[in-house]
């Protein structure tokens, strides 16, 4: 009798008008949803910049604090959500297509950051006064000055890091495609071995690595004689803006960004269509990989030096930037840097206790309200 | 992509002695450990709607998905067009001309009807394109009012006049429908029907439907399976006279024999 009730469940398994649906691969099924990639809602965008621009105007109001400070956290504000965004949206947008979390991220920013300070020392030292005149890399030290030499370093790290990247997906991540625990075992191990990689490789002895020269574009300028911006800062913001820009035309005005929006819906539509994802993933790795290294550029830049820990810093702040931005949407890890970037100076200032809690915090309101993040589907 | 045709695929009836387009001989597909085709045989005559019937859980969505790559098969022969499909990834059986027009219509729900029509039209220029899409709303003059709106937002039949006409934006051979009736008003499965008659003088259509109706007004032949094996299968007519049988597997005996004698 029993096996007569077996049986039949069993049929009913097998009999069902679709089979078992495939089960969504990818870590944290909850958070998993059809995102909106790459699509601003003019409506949600107004809600939020009333949001955010009434709470800053409450903070300065009632709280009184000059109005030079207010510019000064303003300032310092875009700059952390300039860099946040660097790393955010390729987290994201990683996520998004292919299900990765990609805990190596933190490395390739931090490598990015140190190939770029590495390089723009080497421009910078002129062969006369320079110590090594027999390595390969001696060729570099051509004694620059600091703007061609930021760019040239800027390029090289970019290069560096679009390898790094490339290696990582096709040595390692292409073969676990699908198995979620394994990926995430596997980026938190190339997390260690970059790590000690790059103390070996910039021979460090201390956590920090120094800039020898100020990279361009130094100085500051006087908006108003209280009011002093850094040019650097300026320069991070519109890095930042010109990244949101261009990846968002990629996303929305090329027939690459349909293939990429079209797989972070659902991936095996567009292979059926003929396109073959795992190019695609193997594209958007790599350049999320080179926003990270970006933003560890922009970093370095900004704080005047690298550390060895600041890769995975800022990967947990930018993990909290993807999930209140969405999973996979790549408009949502521009608001979400925004909002986490611009709300934590003030927050620092004005409730010194929870300053560092804060982030967090906010991602606990965010997810309360809506628990697919701002910019995520309706499932779940 | 150099499966160029010559010229449009042919229109004539088709024959015994019409090479089939598509074959499958002795295919087994497994999902997890259920062993769900067991040994499925099918013979697609080009130009002509082939439908394949049974009962739900019969293994048709998994055939289907099985010639596209999506579950593949552990054991057994397909063939398309002359070269085999074994061995091949989704993308590559799509791109020797299979278009796939799932169970789910497999819409990209947060883009709008033309950016889901641009995606399917793979490498297609834009003149290539453009009358691609003319051919499209002329099958489903609805499209032109919501070509701008994101498909998430349309109705099942609108999702479904989507989802055909992104299989018709390449020059494929041959597409595979998965129950475009499925959810639709009777009013909108009309409109299907309409559009797959016209359609079946372009293109080869391999048909998965439940609905009788559709399947015997625009099959030509069928196939009937269940639990994964071949029952029968031949000209659609004989299976409208063949009551027993439509009783037996589709439940729609009396429908079977209002056809028959229409």
């Amino acid at each position: 009798m029993e096996f007569a009730i077996y049986d039949l469940r069993l049929r009913g398994l097998i009999l069902r008008p679709e089979f078992p649906p495939t089960p969504e691969r990818g870590f944290m099924r909850i958070a998993r949803q059809k995102p909106n990639i790459g699509r601003l809602d003019p409506r949600l965008i107004t809600l939020l910049g009333v949001a955010v621009g009434l709470l800053l105007i409450l903070l300065y109001i009632n709280t009184a604090i000059k109005f030079p400070t207010f510019v000064k956290f303003l300032i310092n504000g875009l700059v952390e959500s300039a860099i946040l965004f660097l790393m955010a949206s390729g987290l994201s947008l990683i996520f998004g297509l292919m299900d990765v979390v990609n805990f190596a991220h933190g490395a390739v920013f931090t490598w990015g950051g140190f190939v770029f300070i590495w390089a723009f020392n080497r421009f910078t030292t002129s062969s006369a006064e320079a110590k090594d005149k027999e390595s390969v890399v001696a060729w570099m030290q051509m004694g620059l000055d600091p703007l061609p030499a930021t760019l040239l370093a800027l390029v090289l790290a970019l290069l560096a890091s679009a390898v790094l990247g490339a290696a990582i997906e096709f040595l390692a991540i292409r073969r676990l495609y699908g198995r979620p625990v394994f990926q995430i075992l596997l980026t938190l191990g190339l997390v260690l071995v970059l790590d000690e990689a790059l103390r070996i490789v910039f021979s460090l002895s201390s956590s920090s690595y120094d800039f020898q020269a100020t990279p361009w574009p130094g100085g500051n300028f006087k908006p108003s004689p209280e009011i002093l911006v850094n040019w650097k800062s300026v320069a991070i913001v519109v890095l930042g803006l010109l990244v949101f820009g261009g990846v968002f035309w990629l996303l929305n005005r090329t027939k690459v960004g349909l293939v990429i929006r079209g797989g972070v819906e659902d991936s095996q539509m567009v292979q059926a269509l003929g396109y073959n994802v795992k190019r695609y993933f193997f594209g958007v790795f790599v350049l999320g990989s080179i926003l990270a290294a970006l933003g560890g550029v922009a970093y370095a830049v900004g704080s005047s030096g690298g550390n060895e820990s600041m890769g995975q810093l800022n990967l947990l702040t930018a993990f909290v930037v993807v999930v209140i931005g969405g999973m996979g949407s790549f408009s949502g890890a521009a608001i979400g840097a925004l909002m986490v970037g611009l709300i934590t100076p003030f927050i620092g200032y004005h409730f010194q206790a929870i300053a560092d809690s804060f982030v967090m915090i906010l991602l606990v309101l965010v997810l309360l309200v809506r628990p697919q993040g701002l910019f995520g589907g309706k499932k779940y | 992509m150099s499966h160029e045709h010559e010229g449009q695929s042919s229109v004539l009836s088709p024959q015994s002695s019409v090479l089939p387009l598509l074959t499958l001989e002795d295919v087994h597909t497994y999902i997890g450990q259920f062993h769900i085709l067991q040994g499925i045989k099918l013979e697609v005559p080009p130009g002509a709607v082939t439908v394949l019937l049974g009962r739900n859980g019969a293994g048709k969505t998994t055939t289907l998905k099985t010639i596209m790559g999506l579950t593949p098969a552990r054991q057994g022969t397909i063939n398309f067009n002359g070269a085999s499909l074994n061995r091949l990834t989704t993308y590559e059986i799509a791109r020797n001309g299979i278009g796939y027009v799932p169970e789910d219509r497999g819409i990209f729900r947060d883009m709008s009807v033309e950016e889901n029509l641009l995606l399917a039209a793979r490498g297609e220029k834009p003149a290539d394109y453009r009358r691609r899409l003319e051919f499209c709303i002329d099958l489903f003059p609805d499209m032109r009012r919501f070509l701008r709106q994101k498909a998430g937002t349309l109705s099942g039949g609108q999702q479904q006049m989507v989802a055909i006409s992104r299989s018709l934006m390449v020059d494929n051979r041959m597409i595979l429908i998965d129950e475009p009736s499925k959810g639709l008003a009777p009013i909108v499965v009309k409109a299907v029907i309409d559009a797959l008659q016209k359609l079946k003088t372009h293109v080869t259509i391999l048909l998965v439907e439940q609905n009788f109706t559709m399947a015997s007004t625009v099959g030509d032949y069928f196939y009937l399976i269940d639990d994964g094996h071949n029952v029968t299968n031949g000209p659609m007519a004989q299976l409208i006279a063949d009551q027993e049988l439509t009783r037996q597997y589709l439940g729609v005996g009396g429908q079977g024999k209002f056809r028959a004698e229409d």
